[in-house]
């Protein structure tokens, strides 16, 4: 493969062992979304293992975001079908849509309300209340560090800590697939750091996890798989070791950003 | 969960600046304004108290015959008609501080008036006018009536309307020339002075850009996109549509209140009925909401809404009861039936100084029926524009 390519063609062929085993809980077949001729996502078909922590990687316009809004039902694809815990997602979204929790890149946050109000409203439309929604906010603020500002506007918040309170809002219904799109854009270290313990610890309690991200280093920290997309295709799927192997057989003198960087070529992606 | 979503709705509007500003300072600045500029305006159609008039008559006038009666019918309503011989109208009324002069010619009459006295002017010609022309007609009836030897009571009404109402005429004097003539006027409106006037129309105003309330709130949604989160949970379209209207409706009411209360206590506005009014508003906020909910589905910008909404609010009170055509009555009836403004203005202006409307009914259905169809739209269009992405 040639680093220097413009666009890469060809779809790479990896084992995709990782997790095999497991069982599968969100499936796209044929997942297709054009706007008008533009292909923004081209037959894409992905399986997601429970207990995986998935990751999307992808230059600007691959088609990544458009991916996930068709799996958390945001966008309609225009052709194939989205299955999540084995039933038709569309068909079964209010069923399903409790067991989703999504993450966006934007800070889907009110800056007038209070952190718990914020919690609050998110947590609700799952038809929790009363009580038991009060347990979910203090418990939601306290797994993001944010017990203590509860009572403060979240206007008042750094970048940092609306990007935990964003989490927060998206985690009180005990979802058990977690959407997180690129959550660690613009905070600093230690907030990025603190982000990706408490996604790896939402894993290990049992949550399933789609992420994307343009950091390959937090990718390979924390993905057990990876799909690299690429115009609207996904170009290859597998661990990072075998994602590396793809461009050289010792994996240890390549990082993921240069896989990519292959995979997917070097030029410019104005979009 | 629609609770949840209406109280921190609720919570965001009433924490917004922009709002206390605009739904309580702006009706009561504006109405403040209106009211002191337009004062001396609305006073030619207020009530008015007894007040006098000089006269001067030419010997030998025709007017002679029936000076008495008109003295009489003057006195019945209000007004002091003075004889005043050999003075020069101008003089009189400024020496003697008279709100208007008649000067009876041979076969005419001259009125002197003054521009500090319009309304007495109207009420004096009014009065002049349709006392001779009663008279006329009596000469005529006394005249067949003598000529065919019929002695009895003879009744005509005559019925006219007092433009602007007048307070406290109603049955106009009893000219009696061989028989019994009485001359009725129907029911009319009473007067409005500007304070009740412009603080119902502003109040009226404000809650008809009920969506205003809501801008900042929207416009932070569809920037941090809230809306796609809202998606992913199972609450539908219809429910968000349905906090959205009844969240903004509230805190508006409480604005509107608040401005109302400031208005009452500060400037003296008067109601009428204050429980129906408050609900007449109420229901007006409702129903012109749903308008800009839809609006604002459709063009799926708050400022385009924003715009539109205020075109047609104006247009609304425009054709439809507000810059004093309720007042002056100019404008096509038909335009006016389809501003629903007309219908809550009217019925405002009534209950204030009547204390009762047959506007009201309509009112109601009006703001609900709208209520109900744009709201029925503006979930069609927002399911249809979310099926689109």
């Amino acid at each position: 493969m040639d680093p220097n390519s413009n666009k890469s063609e060809v779809i790479f062929k990896t084992t995709d062992s990782a997790n095999n085993k497991s069982e599968v809980i969100l499936k796209t077949t044929d997942l297709t979304k054009k706007y008008g001729n533009h292909i923004v996502v081209d037959n894409l078909n992905i399986e997601i293992r429970k207990g995986e922590i998935f990751g999307l990687l992808g230059p600007n316009g691959a088609g990544k975001s458009t991916t996930m809004n068709m799996i958390s039902n945001i966008v309609k694809p225009t052709l194939g079908n989205v299955e999540f815990k084995g039933k038709d997602f569309k068909k079964n979204k209010k069923e399903l849509s409790r067991y989703l929790g999504f993450i966006p890149q934007d800070l889907a946050i009110h800056g007038s309300l209070k952190a718990w109000e914020n919690v609050e409203l998110f947590t609700s439309l799952y038809g929790i209340k009363g009580k038991e929604l009060k347990e979910r906010i203090s418990e939601s603020l306290e797994y993001v560090g944010l017990s203590d500002k509860r009572d403060e506007y979240a206007k008042t918040f750094s970048g940092g800590m609306k990007r935990r309170l964003n989490i927060a809002c998206a985690i009180g219904h005990h979802p058990e697939l977690l959407i997180f799109d690129e959550p660690t854009v613009g905070i600093d270290p230690q907030s990025r750091n603190f982000i990706l313990e408490k996604i790896k610890e939402s894993n290990k309690n049992g949550a399933t996890v789609i992420y994307t991200s343009h950091y390959m280093e937090e990718v390979e920290a924390i993905c057990t798989r990876i799909a690299i997309m690429d115009n609207g295709k996904l170009i290859a799927i597998g661990t990072s070791e075998e994602l590396k192997k793809l461009v050289v057989d010792d994996t240890s003198k390549v990082t993921l950003e240069e896989v990519f960087l292959t995979l997917t070529g070097k030029n410019l992606r104005d979009m | 969960m629609v609770r949840y979503l209406i109280k921190n709705y609720i919570k965001m509007m009433l924490r917004s600046p922009l709002t206390i500003l605009i739904y309580i300072l702006g009706p009561t600045v504006v109405a403040a304004v209106l009211i002191s500029a337009f004062t001396n305006l609305m006073k030619t159609y207020e009530g008015v108290d007894t007040f006098e008039v000089g006269y001067t008559i030419e010997e030998g006038s025709v007017f002679e015959a029936g000076i008495e009666t008109l003295i009489d019918t003057f006195d019945e309503n209000g007004i002091k008609f003075t004889l005043y011989m050999n003075e020069q109208p101008e003089e009189a009324i400024e020496r003697k501080q008279l709100a208007g002069f008649v000067s009876f010619g041979k076969n005419d009459y001259t009125i002197y008036e003054t521009k500090d006295t319009r309304a007495q002017g109207h009420i004096l010609e009014y009065m002049l006018e349709n006392t001779f022309e009663t008279a006329t007609d009596t000469a005529l009836m006394a005249a067949a009536i003598m000529s065919t030897a019929q002695a009895g009571t003879c009744e005509t009404t005559n019925a006219g309307t007092l433009q602007g109402g007048t307070q406290g005429t109603t049955n106009a004097g009893m000219l009696q020339v061989g028989g019994h003539i009485t001359t009725e006027y129907p029911e009319y409106i009473p007067a409005i002075d500007s304070t009740d006037y412009y603080g119902i129309i502003e109040i009226v105003y404000f809650s008809a850009i009920a969506i205003v309330c809501g801008a900042a709130f929207f416009s932070n949604e569809k920037k941090n996109r809230i809306d796609r989160k809202l998606r992913v949970s199972n609450i539908s379209g219809a429910k968000v549509y349905l906090a959205k209207l009844i969240s903004i409706t509230i805190a508006v009411s409480i604005g509107i209140l608040a401005a109302t209360l400031v208005l009452t206590a500060l400037m003296g506005v008067r109601w009428g009925n204050a429980l129906l009014s408050a609900g007449i508003v109420f229901m007006l906020i409702l129903g012109t909401l749903a308008m800009e909910l839809f609006i604002l589905e459709v063009t799926n910008s708050m400022a385009a809404t924003v715009i539109i909404t205020f075109a047609i609010v104006w247009l609304m009170g425009f054709v439809g009861g507000s810059f004093e055509t309720y007042m002056f009555s100019n404008h096509s009836q038909t335009l006016k039936n389809l501003s629903p403004i007309y219908y809550a203005n009217r019925s405002l202006v009534e209950l204030s100084c009547m204390g009762q409307s047959d506007f009201v009914p309509i009112t109601l259905m009006v703001s609900t029926g709208m209520c109900i169809v744009f709201s029925a739209l503006a979930v069609t269009a927002g399911k249809i524009r979310r099926t689109r992405t």
